[in-house]
């Protein structure tokens, strides 16, 4: 991991995705700036779960409470998905049910803690949380803890993927403008911008080429 | 008479939709005719997508008494969909499903809709035909199975779907060539990405075909370029059934009744005959008389139906006297490999369906493996985009950083055909849903040809892409749509409907949705569905043979 100096934040200087809302219909822009209020009350998940989600979903999402407010409350959002029961509509055959098996999996990785550390996942160094999720990640499909770690890391990073990259804050981070209706779009094409786009200012700096 | 009229003259949806901005023409909806449970109607459908929504509109217009339920709402672009992909959830059947087998299938936004619209709301919009040698895959290549049906007697049916859409696109040169009604769209970064890297290759790859309107079509407007083509059209110009059928079915008297779930359909055990069907609304259980039934529920769903709808005289499930209901349910492989450019490609610019070929549809004698796979734009949106970038196992930092480079990245994708297999089946699992009825089990494993197509199509988007100057590819391995699970067939012991999709146990119950098909060919399922839909419609008004 690249570790905290967060120059992938601003790689679009000046674009600013909430500007724009007022050309966004009605509808959408309720959606998605309710996203941008305060974050709901937790109901879905108890104390302890909550404590060591929440932990979870920052390392997953590379958000980090030492920095102040956090950008996206993933926590919240997942918690809310949960409550209402909203899933993606399947579950595989070896794992629970969603909401089980988030309160299952959040468990056993507090298990996990206690047993490397003697505290639960989130009051452990952060050193310690990463090599705990590190360690579900390279189980593949592997079992931990009677559930196939595949399935576990699979459904961890879907939900928090999905609660990060609906957000705003994120959108920015990315150079995606968000909605686009009933504006659309003039400009497409390799290379081309709307006048409210902005063009990445390290463009050949690809973060993953070997040597970048 | 132009051809535009003569569209006009059988449906006139696009018509009937409102010019004034609003998308749903609400006077329609409120005058609806509406049925009362004891009429006994000519028909009841169940499931208001491809296949139920055109099988509706051909009947009303016959002057049938129709009705179709469908389990989810009767949608309103303006106030039900959103131009954001999370708030988008809702168009997705979410209720609780369980996948299994080597190879388990995700359902969901993958492949299944809900509402009045179906799957069609949230498809790409990609409406390529099937290729002649689609029905006859056991004959010319020895796997697969043949239909009862030849490509010549679906074509005319391809011909008025297409201009009903209607389909822009270049002129086709694969399959049987044809042209389309609407030009091709321009090209977005990524089409234009895949033009450039096919190019360099010598790979044939053509704009379209998609069913998104290129000009204006009857009061339905030109496409804005806005990229959420899977999350709902909100601008009318993608076309679903919500648009293209049902607005001319309501003006013709037909009923769409929404939130209403079909848990059983009836059957006299004396005659054998289907009676109508036990529906839950608002709560309550209320039963829909009428002379026929047809089921078109897509391919999980019509088996479940089927399954749970158990009796003295069928009780293995309704026509499953020969175990047939749920087996060879397909799945395309669909990988998609993305490509990375130092120019930005900003891919979310325009729909996701742009460019495609077909170059590799058919088996070549020079692989080891039998069928073929179609290449095509896809274009992610960031939730979807950040799940190629967690596959490849980044998290944390790296995902975020690795995200940061959205505007850099091309998507491809490709559709296999694999090959339908008994073993991949709908059965009930022991688990209910909010109804008390058991939910679906889904157990999906892949053969070895499976393999070998995916593997040869993700090789051919590489290609591609470092052709047009990638100098990063990464893949993710998918499945993309679904067909099969109450099959057509020559006899009741190979499958579950005949060749006009009436069912070989019970005489006045039809399926008509994806489920019935036997092969599924490297195309994109919703044109082919409604053609057959259409075909049964004329035999039932017209008794074609």
């Amino acid at each position: 991991m690249s570790g905290g100096d967060r120059g992938w934040n601003s790689r679009f200087p000046g674009f600013d995705v909430l500007g724009q809302a007022r050309h966004w219909d009605e509808v959408t822009a309720e959606a998605v700036l309710a996203r941008t209020g305060p974050p709901a009350s937790v109901k879905f998940f108890t104390e302890a779960e909550e404590s060591c989600a929440r932990a979870l979903f920052n390392l997953l999402t590379g958000q980090d409470e030492r920095d102040g407010e956090l950008a996206v409350p993933v926590l919240e959002m997942v918690d809310s998905r949960l409550a209402a029961g909203e899933t993606d509509g399947w579950r595989y055959a070896d794992m629970p049910e969603d909401g089980q098996a988030w309160r299952d999996t959040l468990t056993h990785l507090d298990a996990d803690a206690y047993q490397r550390c003697g505290a639960p996942f989130a009051d452990v160094a952060r050193t310690d949380q990463v090599a705990l999720i590190q360690a579900v990640q390279d189980l593949k499909s592997a079992d931990w803890h009677g559930l196939p770690a595949a399935h576990v890391w699979s459904m961890w990073t879907r939900y928090a993927c999905t609660a990060f990259y609906a957000h705003p804050f994120a959108w920015a981070e990315i150079g995606f403008p968000g909605p686009a209706y009933p504006r659309g779009y003039k400009n497409a094409g390799v290379g081309k911008l709307e006048p409210f786009e902005v063009g990445d200012a390290h463009p050949s700096e690809d973060p993953v080429r070997e040597g970048a | 008479m132009s051809p535009r009229d003569g569209v006009r003259a059988r449906n006139e949806s696009a018509w009937l939709l409102p010019n004034d901005g609003a998308r749903t023409n609400h006077r329609l909806r409120l005058d609806m005719r509406r049925f009362a449970d004891e009429d006994e109607i000519d028909l009841v459908i169940v499931g208001c997508g491809a296949g139920g929504s055109v099988l509706l509109q051909r009947l009303a217009r016959a002057g049938w008494r129709v009705a179709a339920l469908d389990a989810g709402p009767f949608w309103d672009p303006d106030t039900d969909w959103v131009s954001d992909e999370a708030g988008s959830h809702h168009l997705y059947w979410t209720d609780p499903r369980v996948i299994a087998g080597s190879d388990p299938v995700p359902m969901g936004s993958n492949n299944s809709g809900r509402g009045v619209g179906g799957s069609m709301v949230h498809y790409a919009g990609y409406t390529p035909r099937f290729h002649p040698s689609d029905f006859a895959t056991n004959t010319v290549d020895g796997v697969g199975a043949d239909w009862p049906l030849s490509y010549p007697e679906l074509r005319p049916y391809y011909e008025q779907i297409e201009q009903e859409l209607p389909v822009a696109g270049e002129r086709w040169p694969w399959g049987d060539p044809h042209g389309y009604p609407h030009r091709p769209h321009p090209v977005g970064g990524n089409g234009e990405v895949f033009l450039r890297g096919a190019d360099k290759l010598g790979i044939m790859a053509k704009v379209g075909p998609v069913a998104i309107v290129n000009g204006r079509f009857g009061n339905r407007p030109h496409c804005i370029y806005r990229g959420f083509c899977l999350q709902g059209c909100k601008v009318n110009a993608k076309a679903s059934p919500l648009i293209t059928h049902v607005p001319d079915a309501l003006a013709h008297g037909a009923e769409v009744r929404p939130d209403a779930m079909v848990t059983q359909i009836a059957v006299d055990s004396r005659t054998g005959r289907a009676l109508g069907v036990h529906y839950v609304t608002g709560g309550r259980e209320r039963f829909q008389r009428a002379r026929m039934v047809a089921v078109a529920g897509y391919s999980i769903e019509t088996p479940r139906l089927l399954l749970n709808s158990a009796s003295s005289r069928f009780p293995e499930g309704l026509c499953n006297d020969f175990d047939q209901v749920g087996r060879y349910l397909m799945v395309q492989g669909a990988p998609q490999t993305a490509g990375r450019f130092d120019a930005e490609v900003r891919m979310y610019k325009a729909p996701p369906p742009e460019v495609s070929t077909e170059a590799f549809y058919e088996t070549d004698p020079a692989k080891d493996y039998k069928r073929g796979f179609s290449i095509q734009t896809v274009s992610p949106l960031p939730i979807t985009w950040a799940e190629h970038v967690a596959a490849q196992g980044h998290w944390g930092p790296a995902l975020r950083e690795y995200m940061s480079d959205y505007v850099h990245w091309s998507c491809l994708g490709g559709l296999c055909e694999f090959l339908a297999r008994p073993e991949n089946r709908v059965t009930l699992a022991d688990e209910k849903d909010s109804y008390g009825l058991p939910v679906a089990r889904f157990s999906y494993s892949q053969c070895d040809n499976d393999r070998a197509l995916a593997r040869a199509a993700q090789s051919v988007m590489e290609d591609i892409l470092h052709a047009a100057g990638a100098d990063e590819v990464i893949t993710i391995q998918r499945y993309a749509h679904l067909v099969g699970g109450a099959r057509m067939a020559a006899d009741e012991q190979h499958g579950v409907v005949d060749r006009h999709g009436r069912s070989f146990a019970v005489p006045n119950l039809y399926v008509t949705d994806g489920s019935v098909l036997p092969t599924q060919g490297s195309a994109n399922p919703a044109l082919t569905i409604m053609a057959v839909a259409a075909r049964t419609a004329q035999h039932l008004t017209a008794g074609i043979s």
